[in-house]
């Protein structure tokens, strides 16, 4: 009995997220795999960092989720002169009232892009960082609670550009998953280019779930099924990850838990039911990313290479 | 017509494969004993065991616990089996009849195996009935023969304990071995340290003695040349007079009378015994005859008076009325001076005899001296210088002979051992005419110079004849004295080639098949050599020997049972720890199955990465071999939802997928 509803629920639950991933690729061209990682990102409760050069649709990626996920939108374009008040808010002194009244900053909606965040000062950085961290700000001795669901999607400019601060890695920790959107594919390009202008296809998107919605989805995804046989791998993937010699430190149970909540969103999103080794791999990449670092840095280390070659010298139990 | 028999396939297949281990286990055990108990024993242990099976095949389990053997049909199979065993043996007590009771016991206990204590029961029965085997032979075969069963018993024990029915054959057989391979150190500490009693640990039972090795009754050629091979001892002679010369220690046992061409019987027992006159001086002895199971003794010959308990057979043996299973002393006084004057008419008749269509060259020959006209005595030396001047061996290994082993030793092969001569000279005197006889017996002895007792061995073993000399009465002629005086006069061993090799039939003429042979002799020989000198002669002194060497000193039993517990102590500690140590992190019975698929797919050149997911394997698979695209699937399915969700998916579905997963390529 329990069993069925649990599986007519997912089975809606897949079929909205097939809407939602359908409106989205038809603006952003090519791109579903990395549609989904952000979908799963969204669901697991995390926050998204999106790393790429000027201009290949990071941007147009926050509006089309906020768009058809139908939630708050709020854009803050981080500079080195943004202050954590931009960010937050601040209170105004009322002169009729006589009170100070306070002004929501930015970060008070559902979904938050902050776009070339490694633009900004570490203090201002840290300031968001909180925020995502803690689902509340505190502001002048009180605490206020921020909407939920909350979804930070940060963007960056690849740390070798001009004018940057990296984001130390205590705060990258923060971000559940690092995506890199990269060049289209040479359909998609000529599809970009003969078809409309993608701000006006943005305005046109209509909303494909509630937010009530989406938060049911992600406490759906909490309940997904996971076998001790799974733990056994993960754990045998975290125990690896700080036992080879090949990485600087290892895996964080921080980064422990985000595979695994990542890998439930992914199940649910895939009609699994349960979590399977299959679900954690395809994750991986996205999620130790801009964790693990290779200790001597080669060439060409892509995220998806570091993450390959754990998941290939870890056995499956 | 075709329903029955698939209906009898598939409930074959669906026996338990636990019974199948016992009753296999059972049958192991009971086969070395089919020759040595009446044949009604294993026909009806048999016939049980197959009972068992079929009653299996027809009734299930369930079924069968409900099916209650009426117990007063139990009793009166008993009394049956009772009553044929008091009628084979005449008792239940014993080596013989206590095995026989214990296979027919074993069969009646497999038959109502229905719950667990019966199957254990049955298990420690069936074992108890290899551990008998070794009352009647210790060698290496039944060594290996009794590991390979008690293998099949463990296999027996971890199909029962395996209710899932998950281990094929090959696993309960590897598994097994698995746990005798862990015995091993335990065996080498408790084969080393338990303490070894000087003699038997407890009294074996009297039928035990049937195996002895020692002369029999009956003569053939082979008989006695097998007993040279032996060094036991047959028995020890104290002398209170003088001894008297070598060549005269002529230990007088079965007189053979009548062959059939091939081998040398008694004769009839005749009422009257022969008197015999003694001259010279008297010699006084005391035997220690060692058990031989047969009823007779022996005496220097001519022995005066028979022992207390026994009496002269007309033919001069001293016989018993029982046979001798114990040690037996018997004081004689013998003259080595005698004459035997008289002789019946039937005795001189018997003395005559000659097989029909045999040995007819040889007939021949002793016919043509007669005809000569030569006289008696002249016939007996014409055939001592016979064996003496012509080209004659005495050899232990001689030629076979096939068809007329008489015939082909006199005229062709010419090589032979004591109890050739003796019977183509008695064929040779009886065809002159001359009445005569073999006898067989022991020759010689060698003298111990610490006690001064004379030894006889079984390799001292001989035969000789005796003719009928019209005016001298019964004289002993031996003719082998003729070809190797030295047999006679110096011992067994200083007449006989170095090298003593068995050749088995018709082989010996080729050189090659020769040669393997006697390599092959030669390893088999020094196997069995180290397994009687370490293993059945590891005994008391041996043991304080190694012992000492191992730097455990000078032990006594307390000592040795102290070390022995020691020693297991830590054995069971080194278990113990690697156990806990080396604990693998799981296993999953359902991960087992699922590497056995793999094993599959790896024969169809399919390998799973080790990191590779099952969905994503499943995937890879079917890309390769769509035909089993139905098969992989469903055991992904099932393997899944068992190992990852953990959902109530029977493993047995699982077991069978697997099981009926047999591609080919």
């Amino acid at each position: 009995m329990t069993i069925t509803q649990a599986e007519s629920t997912t089975y809606i639950a897949t079929a909205e997220l097939q809407h939602v991933i359908d409106a989205a690729n038809s603006i952003i061209l090519g791109k579903e795999d990395v549609l989904r990682l952000a979908l799963t990102c969204l669901i697991a409760r995390g926050h998204l960092l999106i790393e790429d050069i000027p201009g290949v649709g990071k941007t147009t990626l926050a509006h089309v989720l906020a768009n058809t996920l139908g939630l708050s939108f709020q854009r803050i374009q981080f500079t080195s002169d943004l202050l954590p008040a931009d960010i937050l808010g601040s209170s105004i002194y009322n002169r009729q009232s006589g009170l100070f009244n306070f002004h929501a900053g930015p970060i008070f909606s559902q979904l938050i892009l902050a776009d070339e965040v490694n633009r900004a000062t570490p203090r201002t950085q840290s300031a968001l960082l909180e925020a995502m961290e803690e689902n509340q700000v505190t502001l002048e001795g009180e605490t206020r609670a921020l909407p939920s669901p909350f979804f930070v999607i940060a963007t960056q400019n690849p740390s070798n550009q001009v004018g940057t601060f990296l984001l130390p890695e205590s705060q990258l920790d923060r971000f559940t998953m690092r995506l890199h959107l990269g060049y289209p594919d040479s359909s998609a390009e000529r599809e970009l280019l003969q078809g409309r202008d993608r701000r006006e296809l943005l305005a046109e998107i209509t909303p494909v779930l509630s937010s009530e919605q989406l938060q049911s989805l992600q406490s759906q995804a909490k309940t997904i099924h996971v076998a001790g046989a799974l733990l056994d791998y993960l754990q045998d993937l975290l125990e690896f990850s700080r036992v080879c010699t090949d990485y600087i430190t290892g895996l964080s149970p921080r980064a422990g838990l985000a595979i695994l909540r990542c890998a439930r969103a992914w199940a649910l999103m895939h009609e699994h039911g349960h979590v399977l080794p299959e679900d954690i791999q395809a994750v991986l990449p996205s999620v130790i990313g801009h964790r693990l670092h290779l200790a001597q840095e080669q060439s060409a280390t892509s995220p998806t290479s570091i993450a390959e070659s754990l998941i290939s010298q870890v056995p499956i139990p | 017509m075709a329903l029955p028999l698939t209906r009898f396939k598939a409930r074959l297949r669906s026996l338990p494969p636990d019974l199948l281990w016992l009753t296999a286990g059972i049958c192991l055990a009971v086969i070395p004993h089919i020759k040595r108990v009446p044949v009604w024993i294993p026909v009806l242990f048999f016939s049980m065991a197959v009972a068992r099976v079929f009653l299996a095949i027809y009734v299930q389990r369930a079924q069968y616990q409900a099916v209650s053997f009426i117990s007063l049909a139990k009793l009166l199979v008993a009394i049956v089996i009772i009553i044929g065993i008091l009628a084979s043996y005449g008792t239940l007590i014993g080596r013989d009849a206590g095995v026989s009771l214990l296979i027919l016991l074993a069969g009646m206990k497999l038959l109502e195996t229905r719950q667990k204590r019966d199957y254990y029961i049955t298990c420690f029965i069936g074992l108890f009935l290899i551990l008998t085997n070794f009352f009647y032979s210790e060698t290496l075969f039944t060594a290996i023969y009794s590991l390979l069963a008690v293998s099949i018993f463990i296999s027996a024990l971890i199909a029962f304990n395996d209710k899932d029915n998950f281990l094929g054959s090959g696993e309960l057989l590897s598994a097994s071995g698995l746990m005798l391979l862990q015995s091993l150190p335990l065996l080498i500490v408790i084969f080393l340290l338990f303490p070894r009693v000087q003699g038997p640990l407890w009294g074996m039972p009297n039928d035990t003695h049937s195996g002895l090795s020692g002369l029999s009754d009956e003569m053939s050629p082979g008989t006695i040349s097998q007993l040279i091979l032996s060094d036991k001892i047959a028995f020890r002679v104290d002398f209170h007079d003088a001894m008297p010369a070598k060549s005269r220690l002529y230990w007088r046992g079965p007189v053979l009378w009548l062959t059939d061409g091939v081998k040398w019987v008694a004769g009839k027992p005749l009422p009257l015994q022969s008197p015999v006159s003694w001259s010279g001086t008297p010699v006084r002895y005391t035997v220690t005859l060692e058990p031989t199971d047969k009823r007779w003794l022996y005496g220097l010959e001519m022995p005066i008076q028979a022992p207390a308990g026994a009496f002269f057979s007309h033919d001069l043996q001293i016989k018993t009325t029982t046979p001798v299973r114990e040690r037996r002393r018997y004081s004689l006084t013998s003259y080595t001076n005698y004459r035997i004057d008289t002789a019946s008419h039937t005795e001189l008749i018997e003395a005559l005899q000659l097989p029909y269509g045999y040995h007819n060259k040889t007939i021949a020959l002793g016919s043509s001296w007669r005809e000569l006209g030569l006289s008696e005595a002249d016939i007996v030396n014409h055939a001592l210088r016979l064996f003496n001047e012509q080209a004659f061996y005495y050899t232990l290994a001689p030629p076979l002979l096939l068809k007329d082993s008489i015939d082909e030793f006199m005229f062709e092969t010419r090589q032979g051992f004591c109890e050739h001569y003796a019977a183509a000279f008695t064929i040779l005197m009886r065809a002159a005419g001359i009445p005569a006889r073999v006898v067989t017996g022991y020759q010689g002895g060698t003298i111990n110079p610490v006690d001064g007792y004379l030894v006889v061995r079984q390799r001292d073993a001989h035969a000789w004849t005796e003719v009928w000399l019209g005016n001298r009465g019964w004289i002993r002629v031996d003719p082998t004295a003729a070809v190797a005086p030295a047999r006679i006069s110096d011992g067994i061993e200083s007449a006989l080639p170095d090298s003593i090799i068995d050749i088995p039939l018709g082989l010996y003429n080729n050189a090659a098949i020769r040669e393997l042979w006697r390599q092959v002799f030669d390893t088999f020989t020094a196997i069995n050599n180290y397994w009687n000198q370490w293993v059945l002669g590891y005994n008391a002194r041996q043991q304080f020997n190694t012992l000492s060497r191992l730097g455990l000193g000078e032990l006594d039993w307390q000592g040795m049972i102290a070390w022995l517990i020691l020693a297991v102590t830590l054995v069971f500690l080194l278990v113990a720890f690697l156990l806990f140590t080396n604990r693998p992190k799981h296993i999953d019975a359902a991960r087992i199955l699922y590497d056995k698929y793999c094993a599959r797919m790896a024969r169809l050149g399919i390998k799973r990465y080790a990191s590779e997911g099952p969905e994503d394997f499943a995937k890879r698979a079917i890309q390769q071999r769509s035909d089993l695209a139905a098969k992989i699937r469903e055991i992904t399915r099932v393997y899944v939802a068992i190992r990852y969700g953990g959902q109530a998916e029977s493993i047995q579905h699982l077991t069978q997928q697997v099981r009926s997963f047999n591609p080919s390529k």
